[in-house]
Parts: C-alpha cells; structure tokens; sequence
C-alpha cells in the first residue's frame, strides 16, 4: 500500500476576466467577456458578473452578447496573462517542486511528505491562496485530496475563492450524487449514452456490472471505476524537465530610458538564477527579447563555455546582449535561461576564483531571502 | 618559371599548404600558395598570416627558375586530376599553364611580391627532436587543448624544453596532459612557448611518419620547426598558462590497475546510457572490481563489471566518459594506473606510460 498522498489542484479563478479587471478599475464589478467581438467570435472567459445570466466560456460571443447585452467586451491580450501565469506559477514553485501544469491557470502540486516543513497540506492550501491575493491581487480557487481527479472535483465546488478538501471518507458521501460526465474522459457523448440506459450519476454507474460497462465502454470500464470510487493512481508529473525558466515584461507605455530596462533585465536576471538554483538547474545559454515601440521583436541568445546558475553572469551576459542593439524605447523585455541541466557538472581543474566569489554572494542572498520573504535583498545598481 | 614535377609529390605538399591557407578572406592574394622554382627545387609557400609554411618538394625538374602565385584550392584540384604521374607548370607573368597527359589548363594568378613574407631558418635551433617523438607527444597532448577561450592561454600545447627533455602539456581546465620525450642532445637553453592548435595538427601532418629530425627555434613571438622537407612557422599563443603542476595530485591513497583496453570498451558501453545533459558514467572501485554505471533520465541505464587491481578505500566517482577514452586511446602501454586523493570531487591521475602522465578531473556527483 502506498503511502497516502496529498494532492492541490489550484485553479484560478475567471483568469482572464479578472486580470482585465484587476488591470483596469472601469471593468470592476461589471459584467466583462474576454474575447474576440466578431460574427465568429467565441468567449474565452465571462466575469462572474456576466455569469449570473448564462455567459460561459466557449461560447459564441453573438450567444452571450444577446444573453448579457450590457457586457463589456475585452480582447484576449494573451502576453499578459502569460506573464500573470509565470509570476503565479513562481509562486506555486516555492512550495512544491513537484508542479504539473495543466494549463495558463491550473495546476496539479504534490504536498505529499511536506507537513514537516510546510505544514498541513490545508495550511499550505490557505497559505498559497494568500500569497497569491496579496502578491497578484487575484483568487484562486483550491482542491485538496488524495488523487488528483479528486482534487481537481474539490477546487470546482466552491468557486470562487475556495477551498475545498475531500479526504478519504468523504468520498462515499460526494461521489455518488455527482453526474457522471464529472468522471475525467467521460464526455458529452458518452453520457448521453449512459443516460439512454438510465446511468445518471456516478453512483448509478458504480451499480452496474462490470461486464455490462466493459461492453458499453470498453477498456475504459475499470478506470471510470476506479474514479467513481474516488481511486487515481496518477502521479503528479512536472512538465518533462523543465526545458528554460524566464520572465518578460510588458510596459503600459514605451520607455525610453535605457537605464530603466536594464534594472528590469537586471531584476528578471536575478529572479531567474534564484530559481535556477533553488531547483538545482545549471543554464547552458540565455536569451534576451526585446520588443520596440514598432513592435519589432527581436531575441538574442548567448551559450555559456560552462553550465552557470550565477547571477552575475547571468546578467553579465544579459546586459551584453542587450547593449549591442541601438538603442530605442522598448515595450518588452524579457530573459530565460536555456538548455538547462541539473546537478551532474563537471568540475574545474583551475579554480575561477571570480565564479567562487558569486557562488558565496548567491548562497548569502538565497538565504536572506528564503528567511525574510522573497526579494529582500535585491541587487543594487544596474551599471 | 618552368619546372617539370611528379604529381605525387606535389599534391602532397599542395595539401599541406591549402591546410594553411584561410578559405575565407576578403583578399584572393591570401587564398593563394607561392610557387618557387630554384636551385633545383620547388618551394611552396602558405600563410594565412598567424601560421607559415614552406614545403619542399624535390621530385622535380627545374628548367627555369621563377616564381608564381596562384590560388591554393583551384591548383590543388588540378594537380588531384592530372591523371598523369607528372605535369608541367609553367608561368608567363601572371598567368600559369599547366599541362598533365591530353589536359592543359591555364590558371590566373598575381603578382608574387604581393604575397606575405614567410620567414625560413636555417641555423640548428635551441633544440632537434626527432620528428616521431614529437607526433606521438602530439598525440597525447593535442586532445586535451582548450577549443574555445578562456582567461587562461590554453588554446594551444605549453611546450617546455629543458636539458635532454621535451615536454607538451595541454589542458582544457577540466583535463591536463602532459607527455614527454628525449631530445637527440641537450637543448641549447630552456625554452617555454604556447603553440597554436592549428600548428599542432599542422605539424603533425607535415611531418608524421618520417623519420626526420626537427630543429625547433623558440623567439619571443614564434616558433619554427624545420623538417628535411618543411619549415613551419607560428605565433604563439600569448598569456598566461595556469601553474598546472599545482593540480597534479601528490600523496593518492588508493591506486587502481586496470587493463586499458578493457576499460576503454567498458567505459564505452556505459557511456552508451548518458546524455548531454547527465553525462557522467560512475565509477565504483573496489579491492577486485570496478563497477561502472551511468543512468539516462528518459532512456534507460548501463552496468559494466570488470576486474582490476584496487588498494586503499573503495571509492565512488564520476566522469565524463569521453575524457577517460581520449586519453586511453593514446595509452603507451596496456595496464595503466588510476590514482585518487580522499574524496570523489578531486581529480584522478593516470599513468598512461612511463612519460605520459594525465590529470581528469570528476563530475559532480550530487
């Protein structure tokens, strides 16, 4: 018997709508549909104030706009909520490595064995939420269970801002009444054709025998069996490896001052190695992206002679790449490190004695701001 | 200029020089080789301006002296498809014709005082080697040179001269080799230099698999290396080379013997389950075996066994394998030695022959 597990599906709640929202006071509290306002236009995501009267995601927007007419509708200014999705999964990273991203706004994270250091999975659940209200200034909402299909049904009951645990012995209780469409891979069709025989809830399917569902629903039988009793064997899988880790910027205006884009690089930088390090991950190569005024983008990337995770460098290399382009008022600027390894590296026969002193200056600051909060300490001048 | 050559003869000596000659420079005289036809000899002459070579060829019959200066690639493709075992080249002004069996080309050359001079020594040197000695010394140095920059000069073979001795050493910071060799007497005075890698395998080409004697010469900028059929010329590589005998490792407290060839092949199969991005293979020692494994994340893992000589504590450590196998592909003898300090983060030194000694250091194994 395995030991149980503890799995938190976070779920972010109307994302786009509510990074529109957060971004622009005019949109508050009203009904807003993200998407694109046209005879094909589909909605990407209804505010909850444009839920109340029938609007949903995927739908036509000519559908939703006759549904709420007073809706104001928005763009999808996807780069944004990319940059949104980054600073929040930064903030996932910190408690869990063991993060699988499902999509922009969801993830699955493995707290199994982290009470020692974190606290009860609840604790961390209410703990994550916050920092995402305090630092993004959005909710999410949260699942905790011992599988992630059960974790992924909690943070849908109480939305928004919820958080909802189903343990063990609640399962017999919420299952049961649940449609059986809930069940993860049962679709419209098959429901539909599960209720031609009278098989409504997950627990009238888990009457059936299991001769007659391997019938009608073939090798698939026994999974759906298994999650109408609630079991997902499952694992929690990070994102392959992870093949870069970076940040990017968007200005509201375009800005002029070079010396301004490079505290941002130089912040960007730092954020980066941080992470690099905190997951043991070396970077073979990093890029810059800048995008000007005129929306001309352009990405420069430089490979290292051996793996770094030093800050220094890392901006070193940054500020080099970004110096050797003329000059004019940019929009984004954004740095990755690339082709990242772990661990395994090999060691030099000469000591660097300018990579030791780094090595001494990260360690000293990963400290500083693992004890007192993230980015306490900060690097100073970009020159 | 006239002079009737032996085609054997002449492509050889027209590899050598196009290996010198850039293959991209914004100026055609650079692109091309100086043919010299005097005292009874063809000389030709390459440079791309760091490295020089003059290369002899005697199979030839001078009927009148001259010189002609023509592109390197274009002559060589000639003289690779004359189909006859000699040609004929000779040259009016600018202009060079040569005929070969049924063919006749005419080549369009320039002016050969445009050319770079191409300094020649004649004295004996501050030291002679002979010229085997100085390809196997190549051999076991060359692959472990540094191949891109660093703030250390190691984009080049250290060469130290001293008494009756020479000695190559080359490191790639992770990696040092240092062989040695007698010289034929005494060098003249000691002499310390950082030779270019292109003049390593230049060298090497020009002059493997004879049995010459090479007179070196050592100025504050160059070194020459004179064969019976070449002279070749080079910048040295300036800065500094790191203090390498610090890292040789004194006072080892576990020692393995071990059959080269064996562990070449097992280190080979190992390797087989390592990727870019995890490329240490492990190596376990212990009194009568080693144990080599490697592990690759999305494919699979490889064990090896295999018996060796082991005293002191087992060990674990990692590699690079492709390290290991440089160095025992060139081993002078069929056991080698492996020796360690305490711990398995310092480096490991082979013995890899009487005068070839090898340092490696380990991959990090947390």
């Amino acid at each position: 018997m395995p030991a149980a597990r503890s799995i938190l599906h976070l779920d972010m709640d109307a994302f786009f709508a509510a990074v529109e929202q957060r971004d622009n006071p005019a949109l508050r509290g009203k009904p807003v549909l993200i998407g694109h306002d046209g005879p094909r236009g589909v909605v990407a995501t209804a505010s909850y104030e444009a839920r109340p009267f029938g609007c949903h995601s995927a739908q036509p927007m000519a559908v939703a706009k006759r549904l709420c007419p007073q809706a104001i509708i928005v763009p999808v200014n996807g780069e944004r909520y990319g940059e949104v999705s980054e600073q929040m999964f930064a903030i996932l990273e910190e408690f869990s490595p063991l993060i699988e991203p499902v999509s922009i706004d969801e993830a699955f994270l493995d707290l199994s064995g982290t009470e020692r250091l974190l606290g009860s999975d609840e604790a961390v659940a209410r703990r994550l939420k916050d920092r995402i209200k305090s630092e993004l200034n959005l909710t999410a909402s949260a699942g905790l269970a011992g599988c992630k299909f059960l974790a992924k049904l909690a943070s849908d009951m109480n939305k928004p801002d919820g958080l909802t645990i189903i343990r063990a012995e609640d399962v017999e209780r919420v299952l049961p009444p649940l449609p059986v469409s809930k069940l993860w891979g049962i679709g419209k069709v098959t429901a539909e054709r599960l209720g031609k025989y009278g098989i409504r809830t997950v627990g009238d399917l888990f009457k059936q025998p299991v001769e007659w569902l391997k019938k009608h629903l073939g090798n698939d039988a026994e999974w759906y069996l298994d999650l109408a009793r609630g079991v997902d064997d499952r694992p929690v899988t990070p994102d392959r490896e992870a093949k870069s880790i970076g940040h990017e910027e968007t200005f509201e205006v375009n800005v002029a001052d070079a010396d301004e884009i490079r505290r941002v690089l130089l912040d960007q930088a730092e954020q980066v190695g941080h992470r690099l390090r905190r997951h043991g991950l070396k970077a073979r190569a990093i890029a810059v992206k800048i995008r000007y005024g005129d929306f001309q983008t352009i990405t420069r990337s430089l490979t290292f002679a051996a793996a770094t995770d030093a800050t220094a460098e890392l901006w070193q290399a940054a500020r080099g790449l970004f110096d050797k382009w003329s000059f004019q008022p940019v929009r984004l600027i954004g740095f990755t490190a690339e082709r990242l390894s772990t661990g395994q590296e090999q060691m030099l026969l000469f000591a660097d004695p300018a990579r030791q002193r780094h090595e001494k200056l990260d360690a000293a600051t990963d400290l500083i701001n693992a004890k007192y909060g993230n980015r306490t300490i900060r690097r100073g001048g970009a020159g | 200029m006239k002079v009737i050559a032996q085609t054997a003869a002449l492509q050889e000596a027209l590899a050598l020089a196009s290996s010198i000659v850039a293959l991209r420079t914004p100026k055609p005289v650079l692109q091309c080789v100086k043919l010299v036809a005097a005292g009874g000899t063809l000389t030709l002459l390459a440079t791309d301006l760091e490295i020089g070579g003059r290369f002899v060829v005697s199979q030839v019959e001078v009927a009148k002296e001259g010189e002609a200066l023509v592109p390197v690639a274009k002559l060589a493709d000639i003289v690779r498809e004359a189909g006859a075992d000699t040609l004929t080249i000779s040259v009016e002004k600018e202009s060079c014709q040569i005929t070969a069996g049924g063919a006749r080309f005419k080549l369009l050359g320039f002016d050969p005082a445009e050319y770079p001079a191409i300094a020649d020594f004649e004295d004996a040197g501050d030291f002679q080697v002979p010229s085997e000695a100085v390809a196997g010394l190549i051999d076991k140095t060359l692959f472990a040179a540094a191949k891109t920059h660093s703030h250390y000069a190691i984009c080049g073979v250290l060469w130290e001269a001293a008494a009756k001795k020479l000695q190559l050493v080359a490191t790639d910071g992770h990696r040092l080799a240092i062989a040695k060799a007698g010289l034929t007497k005494p060098a003249t005075r000691d002499v310390s230099a950082i030779v270019p890698n292109k003049l390593m395998s230049l060298l090497q080409r020009a002059t493997g698999g004879t049995e010459d004697t090479l007179a070196v010469k050592v100025t504050e900028t160059q070194i020459l290396i004179r064969s019976a059929r070449a002279v070749l010329i080079s910048s040295l590589v300036q800065g500094h080379f790191p203090r390498y005998s610090d890292v040789v490792p004194k006072d080892c407290v576990r020692k393995a013997i071990i059959n080269a060839l064996d562990f070449g092949h097992r280190i080979r199969q190992a390797a087989l389950l390592t990727t870019e991005e995890s490329k240490g293979v492990r190596l376990a020692f212990a009194p009568e075996q080693l144990t080599l494994t490697s592990r690759s994340p999305e494919t699979g893992e490889a064990e090896a066994m295999m018996p060796i000589k082991f005293t002191g504590e087992p060990l674990e450590i990692a590699f690079n394998p492709a390290f290991l196998t440089d160095a025992l592909k060139v081993s002078e003898t069929d056991e080698i030695t492996m020796e360690f300090t305490a711990g398995n983060n310092k480096p490991a030194l082979m013995k890899l022959g009487q005068e070839f000694t090898y340092v490696v250091m380990p991959v990090d194994l947390r």
